[in-house]
């Protein structure tokens, strides 16, 4: 892998949280690198620093020590301004919950960030929007308020809003955390639909069925990376051989 | 672990955890406390004080003042056909002009007079029977020979000590006495008095009466076997024609309305601004307690859930603010305590330190019981969510509401966002369309800002707005005096029209002198309810006098002018007819004319009682009144400071230096209140402003989270939240502001009709540039400030923990 390939370079990073005594460490010494269009899951054990390390590798928390590089970006030396604007035109997120502005439309809350990014066209991003909603079945929820749409339509929307501003990787946390599987099902095949758009995707969850979808995972244990298995490209029909190789290195790791 | 024991863990880990909020929150609670119990002391100090006075000094209930001779046979008629006249006297007394009255400090050599005094200086010994003059220790003194009890008033003003020396020039030379110690005056105490007793023993009173240079005055003094019925006297020797009344009538309830008035004015603005931050701190606990179960609704569903009952639960929120709420009043009423010594320190000299008793204790602790109890019922009904919120709703969704209200919050909330539409929007500013959606959507919750900080701004405007009224020269001209720039009065010399000819004529000759005007008081009688009563008036031209008339205009050839207090009493409007005739034993129906009133006028001079007629001065008038106007070149002041050397038996003034005197009494109390409530609006417009943000911020957290997510900056996302705060602080403070000119004259207006003090009408005259420039301007900097502060630590925050909300 070339450095210009490289989207995300995390480099000896340690995030400890101060508030308690002695300081609790969320994640140590963690040396990660993804590849452009790459889709990589992290997974771990409850309380294992997969949140933590998906919130400082994305530029939401700043690490305690360490360095991250994001699109050839030092997150940990730009400014306020300069990481805005990181966060809003190069990356996008999709968490467990639905995170929206509640007195927003479906429409309005995709189109927020788009519209920020360009503000002068607006025309444009609003014909993106709506290929979007299109694209991910939301079209006719467009003008519902986000209490008027079920958690799956709501993670869809997330989705749609993490791609407006056509980001160069999305970080996806439990995103199907809160989910049935047949939703659950739905939303994987939407992401890895994003993926194979061309689109770094980073993954965590604790759900091998959705870490089967990735081209590689890493294993995450008390804040550490403990080890890392590649899959290689996804294809529907070996879903159920790539689950089985997965669960079988997974339990060998103690998940 | 019992519940008590429990109640008391929560209250002191809430505390910890949550400090700022608490501390904004009990420091509001303790400034209307603190407010509440200071208005509470002062009130009851000023009425014990008055009431010790009164007990000690025993004042008359209904007294006469007349100069002239007196019909002893006729008074002591009067006396036995009423029986309720449980004793009666007549007072002797010499007045002397201020320029007659010189001082020397024995200290230090200093010297000076009295001039500068626009108060009747008389001279009386102790009365035996009643209405005594007291010392500073309660005691009623008998000055020796040579001696002199100076009222408190000169004490405080021209700082004068025991030993100093006065000297009282007469027509013969001047007549020295020593100053043995300071007396108190029922009669005279108020502010608001225009004269004041001096206490002599019988042989100076003989020698200064036979030295010459004072005016002899009567006091006819009454008391009653039921002060009540002082009105009912009043009408008696008023209708009795061959009393002696050529001066002033008082009775017991004016003196008393005169004494509270002026001090008593302190006490009303500290009670109203107590209440109005009452209203703040009622509006902000609802706030936060509401902020709070919000904030804590998992905690509450996660007790419900392990069996502990709401009403438990509602006892352990109760018991916090219970908590607070006495903190607060206990540490409200101690601040209290030297608050109103200071206070009433002023109060205290000029009436009699009142005795501590049960009423001292038991004002303030009702004042604040009440606060407390209001304050702790406002909880009660807002801690009426607890019982109703579902337990699951509570623990797993974070929310207080039912189902039905959790729908009914969503409809709302799809209706709005469906009307306010970015795709819609047509600007390209997108931080101003979400902080202005965000203002309407939480408008319930934002109301608060506006609604306490133009609470605010009447508290500062008002206060400032009266005192600024109070002072203005063109208040004295709304007030019955004329508008000019000096005043020449005429009173108790026995030269008074030589005196009053010589200064005339020098006036005109006067280059400096641009206009003069004169005014005679004279006596006339008119019909009143039983039969013929005294009526005090002025007469001279009164066209060029620029005295402001509420309804028509000064009185021509056959018409009369009336103050308010006499239009009132007489019940006459513009148009009315009244009966006139002169005063004195000689007059009879056959003589009266009727004149027809042409204006109402306001008038604060003489008790409010005036009326204005045409003519010429009469020469036995009983004082004068000269105005005078002065070239632009000439400094009012020294030009009086010329005539008073010139006419030592004149007092000359500046008009303007006569109106402060005239108002100092009102002007001082509104000064402190004016002070007390810039200081406490901008207090707590600091503290609610914070406690209000701090809450906020912690409602905004996830939606700030996700700003931040999408690709907001911290910098963006700090100043929505300013913009907010800014917009709602503007708006009340405009608000506050528009309310405070608009309908700030007809609140005063209300009040001073209420207060019946003879205004039924006050034109505010407020220094635009300070109360609707900078006041306005200090408070919006206040809410800006604060909010820049309490923002600042969005910089720092952790969004990814705000994410989560």
């Amino acid at each position: 892998m070339t450095a210009t390939d490289t989207v995300l370079q995390a480099s000896n990073v340690t995030k400890e949280y101060p508030s308690t005594d002695p300081p609790t460490p969320g994640i140590t010494g963690v040396d990660l690198q993804v590849a452009a269009r790459e889709f990589l899951a992290v997974m771990g054990a409850s309380g294992s620093g997969k949140s933590t390390l998906l919130q400082v590798i994305s530029g939401m928390d700043h690490p305690t020590g360490g360095q991250v590089q994001i699109s050839g970006h030092d997150l940990t030396a730009l400014g306020d301004d300069q990481a805005s604007r990181l966060r809003l035109t190069t990356i996008g997120f999709v968490f467990q919950q639905a995170y929206f502005l509640r007195n927003l439309s479906i429409r309005d809350n995709i189109l927020l960030p788009a519209l920020k990014a360009t503000p002068r066209r607006k025309v444009q991003v609003l014909a993106r929007v709506e290929a979007l909603m299109a694209r991910f079945g939301i079209a006719d929820l467009a003008d519902r308020a986000i209490t008027e749409v079920s958690g799956g339509q709501l993670q869809r929307a997330s989705i749609c809003r993490a791609l407006v501003c056509e980001p160069e990787i999305v970080f996806a946390d439990e995103p199907t955390g809160s989910l049935n599987s047949q939703t659950t099902r739905e939303v994987m095949d939407a992401l890895t639909e994003v993926h194979a758009d061309g689109t770094t995707l980073v993954l965590v969850t604790h759900d091998p069925t959705c870490a089967a979808r990735a081209e590689r995972v890493v294993y995450l244990r008390d804040g550490r990376l403990d080890a890392e298995r590649t899959l290689g490209p996804w294809r529907p029909a070996t879903a159920r051989d790539r689950e089985g190789e997965l669960l079988s290195w997974l339990t060998g790791l103690g998940f | 672990m019992s519940n008590a024991g429990l109640a008391v863990r929560y209250v002191r880990s809430d505390l910890h955890t949550n400090p700022g909020a608490h501390l904004a929150l009990t420091a509001l609670l303790l400034l209307s406390a603190f407010l509440m119990a200071t208005g509470a002391m002062v009130a009851e100090r000023l009425v014990g004080s008055i009431d010790r006075l009164f007990e000690i000094a025993e004042p008359p209930d209904f007294l006469q003042m007349h100069r002239g001779d007196l019909d002893h046979a006729a008074l002591d008629a009067f006396a036995a056909e009423h029986p309720e006249i449980e004793a009666w006297l007549i007072e002797e007394m010499l007045g002397f002009d201020g320029a007659a009255v010189g001082w020397q400090h024995a200290a230090t050599g200093a010297s000076g007079d009295l001039a500068d005094s626009v108060m009747d200086n008389l001279f009386v010994t102790q009365n035996q029977e009643f209405d005594f003059l007291l010392d500073a220790e309660g005691a009623v003194p008998q000055p020796a020979p040579g001696q002199v009890y100076v009222p408190v008033a000169y004490q405080q003003s021209y700082d004068l000590a025991v030993g100093d020396r006065l000297t009282v020039r007469t027509d013969t030379g001047p007549h020295q006495l020593q100053v043995a110690g300071f007396v108190r005056d029922a009669q005279m105490a108020s502010s608001m008095s225009s004269a004041t007793r001096f206490l002599v023993s019988e042989q100076d009173f003989e020698d200064l009466e036979a030295a010459g240079g004072g005016a002899p005055e009567h006091i006819l003094e009454y008391r009653l076997t039921d002060g009540a019925s002082a009105g009912d006297l009043q009408r008696a020797y008023e209708a009795d024609p061959d009393l002696p009344k050529n001066g002033q009538a008082v009775t017991i309830g004016m003196i008393r309305l005169l004494n509270a008035l002026g001090d008593g004015l302190v006490a009303v603005a500290l009670v109203l601004g107590s209440l109005v931050l009452v209203a703040v701190a009622v509006i902000n606990l609802r706030f936060v307690v509401r902020g709070t179960l919000e904030d804590e609704v998992r905690e509450i569903g996660a007790l419900r859930a392990i069996g502990i009952s709401h009403r438990q639960i509602s006892a352990l929120y109760l018991g916090k603010y219970a908590t607070l709420t006495l903190l607060a009043c206990a540490a409200g009423g101690a601040l209290a305590v030297p608050a109103t010594a200071g206070l009433t320190q002023a109060m205290q000299v000029n009436y009699a330190a009142a005795p501590a008793g049960a009423a001292t204790v038991l004002v303030p602790v009702a004042a604040l019981g009440l606060l407390g109890t209001l304050v702790l019922l406002l909880c009660r009904q807002a801690l009426r969510r607890v019982g109703k919120a579902p337990v699951v709703g509570a623990l797993v969704g974070g929310s207080m509401l039912s189902e039905r209200q959790t729908a009914r919050r969503a409809r709302r909330g799809a209706a709005r966002a469906r009307r306010h539409r970015l795709a819609a929007y047509s600007g390209t500013r997108v931080n101003t369309f979400l902080a202005r959606l965000d203002l309407r959507a939480d408008l319930r919750q934002w109301a608060l800002v506006p609604v306490v900080f133009a609470l605010l701004s009447v508290l500062m405007i008002l206060p400032m707005n009266l005192l600024s009224t109070f002072q203005s020269p063109r208040f004295g001209t709304a007030m019955g005096a004329p508008e000019a720039d000096l005043l020449v009065d005429l009173q108790f010399s026995p030269d008074l029209e030589d005196t009053r000819t010589g200064l005339l004529a020098d006036l005109e000759r006067d280059d400096r002198v641009t206009e003069v005007s004169v005014l005679a008081t004279e006596l006339r009688e008119v019909p009143g309810e039983d039969g013929w009563e005294t009526l005090r008036v002025q007469v001279g031209d009164h066209h060029d006098a620029a005295v402001q008339y509420l309804h028509g205009r000064p009185p021509g050839p056959g018409q009369v002018a009336l103050s308010v207090l006499n239009a009132q009493r007489y019940q006459l409007a513009v148009g009315d007819t009244l009966p006139v005739r002169p005063a004195g034993p000689v007059s009879s129906t056959d003589q009266a004319s009727p004149a027809v009133v042409s204006g109402v006028y306001q008038d604060l001079t003489m008790g409010g009682y005036t009326a204005k007629l045409p003519g010429e001065p009469n020469p036995r008038a009983a004082g004068y009144a000269i105005y005078a106007r002065v070239t632009e070149a000439t400094d009012p002041a020294d030009l009086a400071a010329e005539y008073a050397d010139r006419y030592p038996t004149a007092s000359v003034i500046q008009m303007a230096e006569y109106l402060d005197q005239t108002m100092s009494f009102v002007t001082s109390s509104f000064r402190v209140a004016a002070g007390l409530a810039l200081a406490f609006a901008l207090v707590v417009a600091a503290l609610i402003s914070a406690l209000f943000l701090s809450l906020q911020l912690k409602r905004e957290r996830q939606r700030m989270g996700v700003l931040f997510a999408v690709g907001f900056s911290r910098r963006e996302i700090v100043t929505q939240m300013r913009t907010k705060a800014l917009a709602a602080v503007a708006v009340g403070v405009l608000g506050g502001t528009v309310a405070a000119a608009a309908g700030g004259q007809h609140l005063v207006d209300g009040v001073l009709v209420a207060a019946g003090l003879g205004i039924t009408e006050l034109r505010l005259f407020p220094q635009a540039w300070l109360v609707y420039g900078v006041y306005p301007a200090l408070l919006v900097g206040v809410g800006l400030g604060v909010s820049v502060l309490t923002t600042a630590r969005i910089r720092s925050a952790q969004m990814s923990r705000w994410l989560r909300g």
